[in-house]
This record gives structure tokens, C-alpha cells and sequence, in this order.
């Protein structure tokens, strides 16, 4: 059993002196011409800020149709951002502020033109529409997540097809 | 071995969420059986119209379960609803209740290995909180999901779930 700890030791202690032979080559070696491949982006977080992106336009929307029948709508949208920004890593979140954070309460990006419940109903059907299409391969509590908020924008997609 | 058990456990899990979407189908169609029978009027109509689609996603999950090599859960004899439906009131308050029901247990789904599943659970998902909002118009941030938490701040928004 000793002698076997110590052949194996050597044996270590010869690959580590190859393993440091090795490193120090490739340290003398010049510096390749371009810089390592950056990490691939996770798809699921690529996914969260996409759907980040299109709740900060749709509550842009809302706010500039200057409706206080809408504000539930808009309220509901700013609860599914919020809940998408907590799903993102500390060190992804974006420093932007939220759309309802802003002093006057109206988002940077808002539309000059004032938009229509019609284009409204049409956008939170169309978002509802892709939902589904967005659970492939993402983890399950984003799916259902996801899933959620589809939901709740079919409802709305209903709710703006009658009068409010 | 490991891998094979592991699939073995996915399908399983998989296998329990159809089990547990198909007894909230089961119910579903058993509790618009009753509405129908209790109502009149437009609301027997709505209620009618509910119960084929609910019995429709009952067989499209019956079906899934028997593809998997399953046995699909056989309803109860009946149900102990939470509201017995003797005025529109009450109709509408157990119509509304049966769709949440059913909308929790499709979110359940919505977490399947399956995409083909997902989007089917997806889709179910919304199709019972429109019914639900055609019965009662009332819209929750986030539909199936459990009671929310507070409200993270204080800007009045409903709150995301915990």
C-alpha cells in the first residue's frame, strides 16, 4: 500500500512538473492576434430581455393612449416587467429605470402619436398569440411564467374588443 | 441505468401533470353539466359552449395519456361543488371558479419536458381565463398562479407572484 501511495505521488508529482513544462511553453508563446471567444449568450436570458424589451414598448403604448381606463392594463404590464427583471441575474439587469419609476410617470420611448384601443387590442393579441411559441426549451418556471402572462393578455385582448 | 431511470422519472412526472390537468377536465365538465342544467338563456348558452370545450381538452388529454402508454384517471361518480348553482349569481361564481381551477392545473402542465405539451397547456390557459372573462370580467396579472404576494413598492400595481 506504501509503496504504491508513493509510486503514485512520483507519478504526480512527474505529471505536474509536465503539466508546469507545458504551461510555461504556451506562456513564452506570443499573443494570439485576436481575443478569446467571448461566452455564448444564454438563450434564456436573451429570451427575459427580449421579453423585457416588448413590455417597455407596450406600457410606452398604454401610456401614451392617455386613458385612465387603461391604466389597470398598463398596471398588469408593469407587474409582468417587474417580474421578468427579477428573473434576470443581478449583473444583467438593466440600469434603466422603469417606465412608471420616471418623474412624470411617462417612459422615454413614448409614441408622439396618441395610439387606438383597436392597435392596442391587436398588439396584446398578438403577443398572446406567441406566447405558446415561447416555451420551447426554456426552463420551467420561466414556461410557466410565460404561460402566465399569455393568459393575462388574452384576457386583455378580449376586454379592449368590447367597450371599456 | 441512471439515464434510463431519469427519463423513467420525467415521464412519470410528465405522465402525473396530464393526470392532474385531465381529474380538473373531468371536473370542469361535470360542474357545466350542472350550470347548464340550472340556467337559462344566454347563460345556459355560454355555460353549453363551456362544457364541449372543456369535454374537448378532456379527450385531447385522455388521448396524450394513452400515446404515452398510460391509463387515463376515469371521472368521479360526482363532484362536491363548491357553490350549488341556483341563481345566475351562483352560476357564474362556480363557472368562474371551475376555470381558475383548471387554469392552475394547466400551468402545472405548461412546466412539462414536452413542448408539443406546453403549448397545448399554453393554450388551454388562455382559453379558460377568456371564458372566465366572458363570464365575469375580471383580469389577474398572473393567471394560475398562486395568490400573489405584496406589492413590491408602492405603486399600486399588482403584485407578481412570490
Amino acid at each position: 500500500m506504501r509503496s504504491v501511495s508513493r509510486r503514485s505521488l512520483l507519478r504526480g508529482g512527474a505529471l505536474g512538473v509536465a503539466a508546469a513544462t507545458v504551461a510555461g511553453c504556451a506562456a513564452g508563446r506570443p499573443e494570439p492576434s485576436h481575443p478569446p471567444a467571448a461566452e455564448p449568450p444564454d438563450p434564456e436570458i436573451m429570451l427575459i430581455r427580449q421579453l423585457i424589451a416588448g413590455k417597455e414598448r407596450t406600457i410606452a403604448l398604454y401610456s401614451s393612449a392617455g386613458s385612465g381606463k387603461l391604466l389597470p392594463f398598463r398596471q398588469r404590464h408593469e407587474a409582468h416587467l417587474a417580474e421578468l427583471r427579477r428573473r434576470l441575474p443581478r449583473e444583467t439587469v438593466p440600469a434603466s429605470p422603469s417606465p412608471s419609476s420616471s418623474p412624470s410617470g411617462t417612459p422615454t420611448t413614448t409614441p408622439r402619436e396618441p395610439v387606438s384601443v383597436r392597435s392596442l387590442r391587436d398588439l396584446e393579441r398578438e403577443s398572446a398569440a406567441l406566447r405558446p411559441r415561447q416555451l420551447d426549451g426554456v426552463s420551467p418556471a420561466l414556461a410557466q411564467l410565460i404561460a402566465s402572462i399569455g393568459a393575462c393578455e388574452a384576457a386583455h385582448a378580449l376586454a379592449l374588443s368590447r367597450p371599456l | 441505468m441512471r439515464a434510463t431511470a431519469r427519463a423513467a422519472a420525467r415521464g412519470a412526472a410528465r405522465g402525473q401533470d396530464l393526470t392532474t390537468a385531465l381529474a380538473a377536465e373531468h371536473a370542469a365538465v361535470y360542474a357545466y353539466g350542472v350550470i347548464g342544467a340550472r340556467t337559462t338563456g344566454s347563460l345556459r348558452v355560454t355555460a353549453t359552449a363551456a362544457f364541449n370545450a372543456h369535454r374537448a381538452r378532456r379527450d385531447q388529454l385522455r388521448a396524450l395519456i394513452t400515446a404515452g402508454g398510460g391509463v387515463p384517471v376515469e371521472p368521479d361518480a360526482a363532484y362536491r361543488l363548491p357553490v350549488t348553482p341556483s341563481t345566475p349569481a351562483q352560476a357564474v361564481e362556480l363557472a368562474t371558479l371551475v376555470e381558475r381551477g383548471v387554469t392552475a392545473a394547466y400551468l402545472e402542465l405548461t412546466a412539462s419536458s414536452d413542448a408539443s405539451v406546453r403549448r397545448m397547456a399554453a393554450l388551454a390557459m388562455q382559453e379558460c381565463v377568456t371564458r372566465s372573462y366572458g363570464l365575469r370580467p375580471e383580469i389577474e396579472a398572473f393567471p394560475g398562479m398562486p395568490t400573489p404576494a405584496p406589492a413590491p413598492s408602492s405603486s399600486g400595481s399588482p403584485a407578481p407572484p412570490s
